[in-house]
């Protein structure tokens, strides 16, 4: 494990070079291809060392951090072209990038919670700093204060555990908490960064207001931190979550389909993504809280899943971004007439959006849609209503924005690079090609 | 202006005489040296704000030492042991320490001094001003009710009074009375943790305050247009702010850490609570005073000389309070 941490660190000062960022991109995609071949086949952690170590979830997890932050480089190209502050850019990418890794693979769950705070600040210095309206602050705050809200009661209750129990590695974390308020305390954090119905305000605020590779980390793996801590930490709280966890299901089943019919009536692109990952992200949380087999593989699955694919529309949104200098859907249509094949791509994240095969999104809703129907058949009902309005929405992002006729106020345009059909190349690839080889992403528990 | 030096010296021996007697009477000289020297260091005979500031000082410093006085000849006098009445004057005693060092119910003299001060006084005002009455407050019989009390008035007046705040000097103090609720709640528990809490807190708000001052900026506005250094100067500036505020990757979140253990040890689960919850809202205001910064784009005047400050030995010194707590945990093995 120490040599990939020496491998990102010693990008701290390759980051300060003139220059060299598509270097720094190239060895981002170096380090995810030398992460990728010490694959983790179960739930037995490997490549112990110091505090970190992985299990297949965890390396599911970073592998998906080292791949979305390559990508995140190869979208925010404009950043380097117009100079932007890039050297910076590149340094507190690589930070992002060494606490997300920290985070996934630490084996210590107050190591664990450090790290998980640690990538609030690098994501808020890529919130703050390089996006586009001067609303950036209030979202920057959001995002702060929503998570440091919930996640010092978490730090008391971490203590609290530590206290009782004497350890605090995962390993050992395995004593039943018969708790309500420990359950609280410690879950509300992941609650709010996954983020279920009712405390996702941030999220949409958030992603209208970062650039790119801050839209691209947020939903390509900081929600998925919510998920992972979760996955963790539910074994602790088995006994209290039989009892309550029907109440935040509910919350999220419900809260998704309103999602959904919100996503019917946004006018920003980026918006409309950020709430369809609010929608996909209340799956992933009541499959996760049916505590059941089914419903911890099928969160992982979707967890990837959702992060390739949304992170992914981003990036689509921000290419017609750049050329529009607009994410209103009013003006962001009849966009096949100008890149027929960037069409294409819309055309095939929007049907991985709605699940359709063979997304890796599919496999995650087949999952989840067992785990929960097995848990009570009333989830029914809604899985069948979210499962329809998120292809209603994927339909609505796509059709509106590829058909219909030009806007009139388009001055220049350049058609797709062979950067940006890359970018979602390596989006869409992983993102299909994966299903082949899924048993073993169910085999972590 | 060489008589400062003198008196400077004559300010640190009377720290040292105070925390180091052994007698109470002791301990009131000491204080009393440290007041009368930080007098002639605040004033300035070109500022009307200054001696206005040092006269304030005076007043309320002679009346907490006379109630320290006036607590300790009544304890020491034998009819308190008859008739049990020496936690009364206990209070009394903390009371004086507390207006001393500024914590809360007793603190309304502190923001409104700090705004007549310079950088240099405020620093002292700041740290080393505070450590003679923390230190005679741990040889005090702590009686945990009033600290309690103290240590809430303390988070939540600092939080509240903090947030409208424009000058960078009322910050610092409001800031100051925050971390004083933090390092009361650590003497009434550990010392030791008030120690690491009081190094560390006076660590970081001397590398701020020492930019402020290189940088002559006293209010949040002036930033837009004195932050025009060094992208990475400016950036390790700004994260010095989420060090005090005690996020986690930074040093300013070991003490925090530590004195919330020693917490939730001795089943404090309350207090630790409200402390964590009203030391955002101070999180807020320093997030605020940061924006400048994070905003990355600058405001270039053109009949605006930069002052010259010396980069080199800022990255260090910002390098210890940003990065250490990887190497902090050092610490246990030399104190």
């Amino acid at each position: 494990m120490m040599k990939f941490i020496f491998m990102m660190l010693m990008l701290v000062p390759l980051s300060c070079i003139k220059k060299s960022y598509w270097f720094n991109q190239y060895m981002y995609f170096f380090i995810t291809f030398m992460f990728g071949l010490s694959f983790s086949f179960n739930y037995l952690y490997m490549n112990i060392s110091y505090f970190m170590g992985y299990d297949l979830l965890s390396f599911m997890m970073i592998l998906l951090s080292l791949w979305i932050c390559s990508l995140m480089l190869l979208a925010s190209e404009s950043i380097y072209s117009k100079n932007y502050f890039y050297n910076l850019f590149l340094l507190v990418m690589i930070i992002l990038l060494l606490s997300l890794v920290m985070t996934f693979s630490s084996l210590n769950l107050f190591i664990f919670y450090l790290f998980f705070e640690f990538s609030l600040i690098p994501t808020l210095l890529l919130i703050i700093g390089w996006g586009y309206q001067p609303e950036r602050l209030q979202a920057g705050v959001y995002l702060l204060f929503y998570t440091l809200f919930a996640s010092l009661p978490m730090m008391i209750s971490i203590f609290y555990y530590y206290e009782k129990f004497h350890s605090l590695d995962f390993f050992f974390l395995c004593y039943d908490v018969k708790s309500f308020l420990l359950f609280m305390c410690m879950n509300m954090v992941f609650f709010i960064k996954m983020p279920m119905f009712f405390v996702h305000l941030w999220l949409p605020k958030a992603h209208v207001e970062a650039p790119v590779a801050g839209s691209m980390i947020l939903a390509g793996v900081m929600l998925k931190l919510g998920g992972y801590g979760l996955m963790r930490l539910m074994n602790i709280f088995l006994t209290v979550g039989l009892q309550v966890n029907y109440i935040f299901i509910t919350i999220s089943m419900v809260g998704g389909f309103f999602v959904s019919l919100m996503c019917l009536r946004q006018v920003d692109i980026k918006a409309l993504i950020a709430y369809s990952s609010v929608a996909h992200m209340g799956l992933v949380l009541s499959g996760i809280l049916t505590l059941s087999y089914w419903g911890m593989s099928g969160a992982l699955v979707m967890m990837i899943a959702h992060g390739l694919c949304s992170s992914g529309l981003f990036c689509l949104a921000n290419i017609s971004y750049e050329r529009l200098n607009s994410r209103s859907i009013y003006l962001n249509k009849g966009l096949i007439n100008l890149m027929p094949m960037m069409s294409m791509w819309w055309f095939l994240f929007s049907c991985c959006n709605m699940a359709a095969p063979p997304s890796l999104n599919l496999l995650g809703e087949i999952i989840l849609i067992n785990s929960l129907v097995s848990w009570s058949s009333w989830t029914m009902v809604f899985l069948s209503l979210m499962s329809f309005f998120s292809a209603a929405y994927s339909l609505y992002l796509y059709s509106y924005s590829q058909h219909g006729k030009l806007v009139s106020n388009l001055y220049s345009f350049s058609s797709g690079f062979v950067r940006e059909y890359l970018l979602l190349l390596l989006h869409w690839l992983p993102l299909n090609i994966l299903i082949l080889k899924s048993e073993f992403l169910v085999l972590w528990l | 202006m060489y008589y400062k030096l003198l008196f400077f010296n004559s300010l640190m021996i009377g720290t040292l005489i105070a925390i180091s007697s052994y007698s109470w009477m002791g301990m009131w000289m000491g204080l009393e040296i440290n007041l009368l020297s930080m007098i002639p260091l605040i004033s300035d005979n070109k500022n009307m704000m200054a001696s206005e500031a040092a006269l304030k000082y005076f007043i309320i410093q002679t009346m907490a030492s006379t109630l320290l006085l006036f607590s300790i000849i009544m304890m020491s006098m034998k009819f308190m042991y008859q008739m049990n009445l020496i936690t009364y004057f206990n209070l009394i005693f903390n009371t004086s320490l507390f207006i001393k060092m500024g914590a809360a119910p007793f603190h309304f003299w502190f923001p409104e001094m700090m705004e007549g001060l310079n950088w240099l006084n405020a620093i002292i005002m700041l740290t080393w001003q505070k450590l003679s009455p923390m230190v005679l407050l741990t040889y005090s019989n702590t009686t945990s009710m009033y600290l309690i009390l103290t240590i809430m008035f303390s988070m939540m007046i600092s939080g509240i009074m903090g947030l409208n705040q424009t000058s960078l000097r009322k910050i610092m103090a409001y800031s100051s009375i925050n971390h004083i609720g933090w390092m009361i709640s650590s003497i009434m528990l550990i010392e030791i943790v008030w120690f690491y809490y009081f190094i560390i807190y006076c660590i970081i708000t001397i590398n701020i305050s020492i930019m402020f001052m290189k940088l002559n900026v006293f209010h949040i506005n002036q930033l837009y247009i004195s932050m025009n250094y060094h992208i990475l100067l400016k950036l390790f500036f700004a994260l010095n702010f989420m060090s005090l505020g005690g996020l986690p990757p930074f040093l300013g979140f070991f003490p925090k850490w530590l004195t919330i253990q020693t917490l939730i040890q001795s089943n404090m689960y309350s207090i630790a609570f409200i402390m964590i919850l009203m030391t955002l809202m101070t999180l807020f205001f320093y997030l605020r005073i940061t924006f400048s910064i994070l905003l990355l784009s600058k405001a270039v005047l053109t009949f605006y000389t930069q002052p010259k400050i010396n980069t080199n030995y800022i990255m260090a010194f910002n390098f210890i309070t940003l990065l250490s707590l990887i190497f902090v945990t050092l610490m246990f093995n030399f104190l």
